[in-house]
């Protein structure tokens, strides 16, 4: 577990320069002295403490997708301001601005990335009073772990899924079925080289799809390259419900939890899934390093894991709980009994690592694999 | 500008042209320094350093370059790229230059009321707009269903949708409106007298167009082409949206160098290089140009230009005209359509009537953020964009000064590089300045993006006011600014209005920029772009409606506002860009 804020894993002479702050603070002075001196005013948020988040008034910045936007659950005496980022990378170029959001809110495997351009910090769980409300699954997962520290709280999960339109194809059950003659150009992929190599190395029979040795990520290319013939599109989260409605694909890998419920109420009734290299993510709360009011970011994470909270999101944004009181939130074609039952068929990945000089092949390399890929 | 208007210019020069040169375009240029050069300048260097994650090694190299030269699959993007923009972009002018041909000369007085129904296809959601083609053109789709319904397929045709006849029609599509502007202004400007002379002196209307009017246009149609291919170029997201898997163009790759490849050395490289290739390419069109030019001297195309066709007396301009309408508005009328569809997906089948998605924008809070902040921009930028254009448009167009066509290149540049490059060294530079993102980092762009705009469409208003004029009140112990308060700007009003109105649509559409200079805050293309996430909803149909209402309820008061000769005037103004 983190060490408390006051540990002396902070350096004595922040500790030192923030007393001074404090005082001037109080004078009114502070922002002016932060100005001089070039201290970030996250410095004023080391020390919380339980009573000083469910006090904390003011602005709040939070980076996230739009779906995950629930006013109703939204604590009250926060003014929220709330920034979408529309892909996964969005989240390093809009926090490149040291102080600009508290919290962002983005999945598990961008820990690495966050944490190696040093925008993000551990989490102390103990000021979080819901955090046992969290399923074990995702409370005692090592993917939200760096070092034995948290750097993440799940919000939300969800597995990937292969969806297929039932009423122009029958269900595939290995990768040869998507292989078919019949479905040459009736399949579409989503524009994320992360969800879509994860997958590859699955099929490719990667024993740890997130950590490809050199030999594994071109084994893994060169199985999506062969399958490029079966592919009509690859398109923007969101737009295969368009695209199955419409008739243009039959078959969609690796789609979301939204994705089947909106295609069918969108008009392909027949839409249905199956877990075949199906894999989990948990998007998180992540708070950085430069925000400006911390206790605010861990307000509003405690808020969202409530049961209520997270019923109220499940709605909205039609992912996954990780709160299991909140499954009853979930639409009925895809609920479970518990997400440790749905879990199984769907194992939790932690993401690619960013440094080029270990074993396994880094993300950046994935992400310029797939645009050879588009490109070709 | 026509010869005539050449020549009132050379007329308006006169001894005080110092300050009044410097007080006008110096602003200008120093905000486009600060805003384009200099960052831009930061990017071609980063495009010989190595990168590192999210940053670069400032060590030298030409490793990017020398990765591109021998990448046959960036090369061959590339050439795609140039070759795809270029053949849409000669489709789009050639339909524009008929459809601003019977504008003006064929349409009588529905040529003006045409011309506003162009511009008003412009006044929507781009994204949304792109959408509703697809909602047209899939294998499922409207033209599909119809084309089967009539007997004239018996399957659907596949290459509507994702494939390069899409890339070049959906181009086309986004790209003709801009295309008409610069032609109508060029073929408004051309003196009708001119031509009943032709006539007169027994030329037929073959040889009249041949010898005068086109060669009167010549300046439009390669402003309108120069424009076409160049924003085509930049364009990605219409090919990636309508292109299947051919749809990768060099924007693309190089949006995702400076996203999840972190290789900004080599998204600067392949900027650089893309616009090199633009270069290129209008280099090689002044040259056909001049080839032409020096071909119409000779022999054979005397002889062309001398034939006496008898060509059919068929309204051929005005059925071009009529259908190029009705390629423009039927994604418009698509998405108004689907706007009221009951299902989540604004596309077919449409499955019952509902106002409710209207009801449910009208009561986003998100929405209503993302509106004051979109329109918080737009009125700044269109306030800024004025204080810095119409000084310089006046300086362009009353003195001739040495940095003239310096300056005027200076004014396109933010048109020819692609968005995101613009974006992303515009985030680089804030960043290092420690210049807090938001409302101003974003309106300071958008300034830039819309100072073309207005430029032209004021200065072409400028170069039709006959500077005798002011001369005139000069005469009369009227002083400059008072000719300025009293003559110059009340003749100006409707283009100011025409170009303001231009800008803040331009503004409250634009995304690749804004996306990297918006901070905390969300405007409506940001936020639709994040719904999209969730799957495209009638949701933003209506919002696209309402936006083009929103516009066009704009442009009627303002046109409302103006006194004399009102419609005519405003729809010509609104026409008036050209180079």
């Amino acid at each position: 577990m983190p060490k408390s804020r006051e540990s002396s894993d902070y350096p004595y002479i922040i500790l030192n320069r923030r007393g001074v702050l404090k005082s001037l603070g109080l004078l009114g002075l502070a922002p002016a002295a932060m100005a001089l001196t070039g201290i970030p005013s996250a410095a004023f948020a080391q020390s919380l403490t339980k009573d000083s988040i469910a006090a904390v008034t003011g602005p709040f910045n939070i980076l996230g997708s739009q779906p995950y936007e629930t006013r109703e659950s939204w604590p009250k005496d926060l003014e929220i301001n709330w920034a979408y980022n529309t892909t996964n990378e969005e989240i390093l170029t809009k926090t490149a601005q040291p102080g600009s959001f508290d919290a962002v809110i983005i999945y598990q495997g961008e820990i690495d990335q966050l944490l190696k351009l040093d925008r993000i910090e551990p989490i102390d769980v103990s000021l979080l009073s819901n955090w046992n409300q969290v399923a074990p699954m995702f409370r005692d997962a090592e993917v939200i772990r760096r070092g034995g520290k948290i750097y993440a709280v799940p919000f939300h999960w969800g597995y990937g899924y292969l969806e297929y339109n039932a009423d122009k194809v029958d269900a595939p059950r290995t990768y040869q079925d998507l292989l078919s003659p019949k479905l040459t150009g009736k399949i579409g992929m989503p524009d994320d080289p992360y969800a879509v190599i994860t997958t590859f190395a699955v099929f490719a029979g990667a024993k740890r799809p997130n950590n490809l040795t050199r030999q594994e990520f071109d084994a893994t290319i060169k199985l999506l390259k062969s399958f490029r013939p079966q592919v009509l599109t690859i398109h923007n989260y969101g737009d295969e419900i368009g695209l199955f409605a419409r008739g243009d694909i039959w078959v969609g890998f690796p789609e979301y939890s939204n994705s089947l419920s909106k295609s069918r109420a969108a008009g392909a009734k027949n839409m249905q899934i199956t877990s075949l290299a199906a894999w989990s993510y948990i998007d998180c709360f992540m708070v950085l390093k430069d925000a400006v009011n911390k206790a605010a970011a861990y307000k509003f994470i405690d808020s969202s894991l409530a049961t209520q909270s997270q019923r109220l999101s499940t709605k909205h944004s039609l992912a996954f709980p990780v709160n299991d009181a909140a499954i009853d939130a979930i639409s009925p074609e895809l609920r479970y009994e518990s997400s440790t039952q749905a879990l199984a068929n769907a194992p939790m990945m932690p993401g690619v690592t960013v440094e080029s000089s270990g074993p396994d092949v880094p993300f950046q390399e994935w992400v310029q694999a797939w645009i050879e890929f588009k490109a070709t | 500008m026509t010869e005539l208007n050449e020549s009132f210019t050379i007329t308006g020069v006169d001894g005080s042209r110092k300050p009044f040169v410097t007080l006008g375009v110096l602003p200008l240029l120093v905000y486009l320094f600060f805003m384009l050069a200099a960052p831009l300048a930061i990017l071609v260097v980063f495009s010989f350093w190595k990168a590192d994650f999210f940053s670069v090694t400032r060590t030298f190299t030409l490793e990017n370059y020398s990765r591109l030269a021998t990448s046959p699959i960036f090369v061959s993007v590339l050439f795609k790229t140039l070759s795809s923009s270029l053949l849409a972009s000669c489709i789009a002018v050639l339909i524009a230059y008929a459809m601003a041909y019977a504008i003006v000369f064929r349409l009588a007085v529905w040529g003006p009321r045409v011309l506003t129904l162009v511009m008003a296809s412009l006044l929507s959601s781009y994204v949304v707009r792109l959408y509703a083609l697809t909602t047209i053109l899939g294998t499922n789709g409207i033209l599909n269903k119809a084309l089967i319904a009539s007997g004239l397929v018996r399957a659907p045709l596949e290459f509507l949708l994702y494939g390069y006849p899409a890339i070049i029609l959906t181009l086309i599509y986004v790209y003709l409106p801009i295309a008409i502007l610069p032609i109508f202004a060029s073929l408004q400007g051309i003196d009708r007298r001119l031509l009943e002379a032709s006539r007169d002196l027994g030329c037929g209307p073959w040889r009249t167009f041949l010898r005068i009017t086109l060669p009167l246009s010549a300046r439009g149609l390669r402003t309108a082409f120069a424009f076409c291919f160049i924003l085509a170029g930049s364009d990605y997201v219409a090919a990636r949206l309508v292109g299947g898997m051919n749809g990768q163009m060099i924007g693309s790759i190089i949006a995702d160098q400076f996203g999840g490849a972190s290789n900004y050395p080599f998204g600067a490289a392949l900027s650089v290089v893309l616009v090199a290739g633009f270069a290129l390419v209008l280099s090689g069109c002044y040259i056909v140009e001049r080839a032409t030019a020096w071909m119409a001297t000779r022999s054979f195309w005397r002889a062309f230009a001398g034939l006496r066709l008898s060509l059919p007396d068929i309204p051929l301009t005005e059925t071009i005209t009529f259908l190029g309408l009705v390629f423009l508005f039927a994604p418009l009328l698509t998405v108004m359509i689907f706007s009221f569809n009951n299902t989540p997906n604004p596309g077919i089948p449409f499955t019952g009537f509902t106002v409710h998605w209207y009801v449910d924008v009208v009561q986003d809070p998100g929405f209503h953020r993302a509106l004051g902040t979109s329109l918080t921009i737009a009125a700044i930028s269109v306030a800024g964009a004025m204080l810095l254009g119409l000084p310089a448009a006046l300086a362009l167009a009353r003195r001739q000064f040495v940095l003239g066509h310096f300056t005027m290149l200076a004014i396109f540049a933010p048109i020819s590089v692609p968005g995101v490059v613009i974006g992303a060294s515009l985030l680089a530079t804030f960043i290092t300045l420690g210049v807090k993102l938001g409302v101003a980092t974003t309106a300071a762009a958008h300034v830039m993006l819309v100072i073309p705009f207005i430029i032209q469409v004021i200065r072409a208003r400028l170069e039709k006011i006959d500077p005798r004029v002011e001369e005139a009140a000069r005469d009369l112990g009227s002083s400059p600014m008072r000719v300025l308060r009293t003559v110059t700007l009340p003749i100006l009003a409707t283009a100011v209005l025409a170009a303001g109105i231009l800008a803040a649509a331009i503004s409250l559409d634009e995304l690749l920029v804004t996306n990297f200079t918006i901070g905390t805050n969300a405007t409506v293309p940001v936020w639709i772009s994040s719904q999209m996430r969730i799957g495209l909803t009638p949701a933003l149909n209506a919002v696209a409606i309402l936006m083009l209402v929103g516009s066009l309820g704009s442009i009627a008061i303002g046109a409302s506002a103006t006194r004399r000769n009102r419609s005519r005037r405003f729809a010509e103004e609104i026409g008036e860009i050209k180079a």
